[in-house]
């Protein structure tokens, strides 16, 4: 009888704190445990132990193939939390700088009154400080809309040229301003791929802007192949600093940085993990093939759009 | 057609800068601080435009929209929604709660400038 209340303590003071825990393997094996000691001190009948010994199976199994309910609870619980604090944070964060970007707007187009050369100056840096922070509250929030799956993506056939030639457009001058020579090879014959326009026009631009960023000089051009597999994969190829292969792994990762050799040119460290994430709802894959000093080539693969039949 | 504009937000840094801006543009602007405080001001005088914010306490821009154009008399005043958030302005909370369009802040001058010529010229 002695060992009988002994192990009740134990179960009532162990288990309970496992299951919180989210260790229900832990938890069962403990109460194997238990049903044994208890079957070999004569407090438990064989065949009861049978049975029990069978129902701490069958929950261990269930439990370790799909974890148990309550963690699951638990997880979707911390899910919404985070979402919802991202959401209020995000808007608690966006309505002072609308309110900033607006005063310095207000300030820069001399609707208050004239501006010296010295304030227009501070002003510019003010915006240019603003529309950063900005940036990097909407890729906060675009990350978190992908993580929690709330991102709907419009998903069409598209022309990938039209799409990659469009964004180039918008790069052009950028890209003269550091005499570089900026190229879209896309081929006309280019079936179209299936794929929400917004969604991949902003991968496109972020992998140009990096490819500017990290590139000094020379080239960055685009191409584009159909696969085996029915994919198309983009290249954008550029002959700027390249990236050492130790640090790859790290670059399509949110928040994680590889270390580049001037600080200015760091965003908000969602840029590539945001792309993946839109790339990998797409079915596709994005990767880099580079060396350091050799340039870097990010490619990106989107499913060929399937053919109506009329 | 009245180039007058109800400006609709709970924040008076907003309200500030956008009425400075409006009215250097040559619009009237009228300013509400609330939902409720927006409805008395439609039944009192002529707009061509609301400008509304989406999250106000008490009454939500998206909840005064829906009063405002289900009263007939006041249904054709185009509304615009000024939200923060993109899942507030999806076309089907458009059909929902009956706003003309939707202004994301931060939003350019020139989006800006879109939607008041689409509705005010």
């Amino acid at each position: 009888m002695h060992g009988y209340n002994f192990g009740i303590v134990i179960a009532t003071m162990l288990i309970p704190k496992f299951i919180r825990k989210s260790y229900p393997a832990l938890s069962c094996a403990f109460v194997v445990i238990l049903i044994s000691a208890l079957t070999l001190t004569g407090t438990l009948k064989l065949e009861l132990a049978f049975v029990l010994m069978t129902v701490t199976t069958v929950v261990l199994l269930i439990s370790v193939m799909s974890g148990t309910s309550a963690d699951i609870a638990l997880r979707k619980m911390l899910e919404e939390d985070r979402a919802a604090f991202t959401s209020t944070v995000s808007h608690e964060l966006l309505t002072p700088v609308t309110a900033l970007k607006g005063a310095i707007e207000l300030m820069q187009d001399k609707v208050l009154g004239p501006v010296t050369a010295e304030q227009e100056k501070y002003l510019n840096m003010a915006s240019r400080s603003v529309s950063r922070l900005n940036h990097m509250i909407s890729d906060v929030l675009d990350y978190q809309h992908l993580e929690s799956g709330t991102m709907v993506l419009h998903l069409k056939p598209q022309d990938l040229q039209s799409v990659v030639l469009n964004v180039v457009k918008d790069f052009r001058v950028v890209a003269t301003d550091k005499s570089l020579e900026l190229r879209c090879d896309v081929p006309d014959s280019l079936p179209d791929v299936t794929c929400d326009l917004e969604a991949i026009t902003q991968v496109v631009t972020r992998l140009v802007d990096n490819a500017i960023k990290f590139t000094d000089s020379g080239h960055i051009s685009f191409s584009a192949i159909v696969k085996k597999n029915g994919f198309v994969e983009v290249d954008v190829k550029d002959s700027g600093i390249g990236i050492p292969i130790a640090e790859q792994g790290k670059l399509f990762q949110a928040f994680k940085r590889v270390s580049t050799p001037d600080r200015k040119k760091v965003g908000s460290g969602l840029g590539l993990a945001i792309s993946r994430k839109i790339i990998e709802r797409h079915g596709g894959v994005i990767g880099v093939r580079s060396q350091a000093g050799e340039g870097s080539t990010f490619f990106f693969t989107l499913p060929v759009a399937k053919e109506l039949s009329a | 057609m009245t180039r007058k504009i109800l400006l609709v937000d709970d924040e008076e840094d907003l309200l500030m800068v956008m009425e400075a801006r409006l009215r250097k543009m040559g619009y009237d602007v009228t300013v509400a601080q609330s939902g409720k405080e927006a409805i008395q001001k439609i039944a009192s005088e002529p707009f061509g435009l609301v400008l509304m914010d989406c999250r106000m306490p008490g009454m939500s821009g998206q909840e005064t929209c829906k009063i405002i154009k289900e009263s007939p008399q006041y249904a054709k005043i185009p509304i615009v929604l000024v939200t923060a958030s993109v899942v507030e302005a999806t076309p089907e909370k458009q059909v929902l709660f009956h706003f003309d369009d939707h202004l994301i802040k931060p939003f350019e001058i020139s989006q800006l400038k879109t939607v008041l010529q689409k509705f005010l010229e």
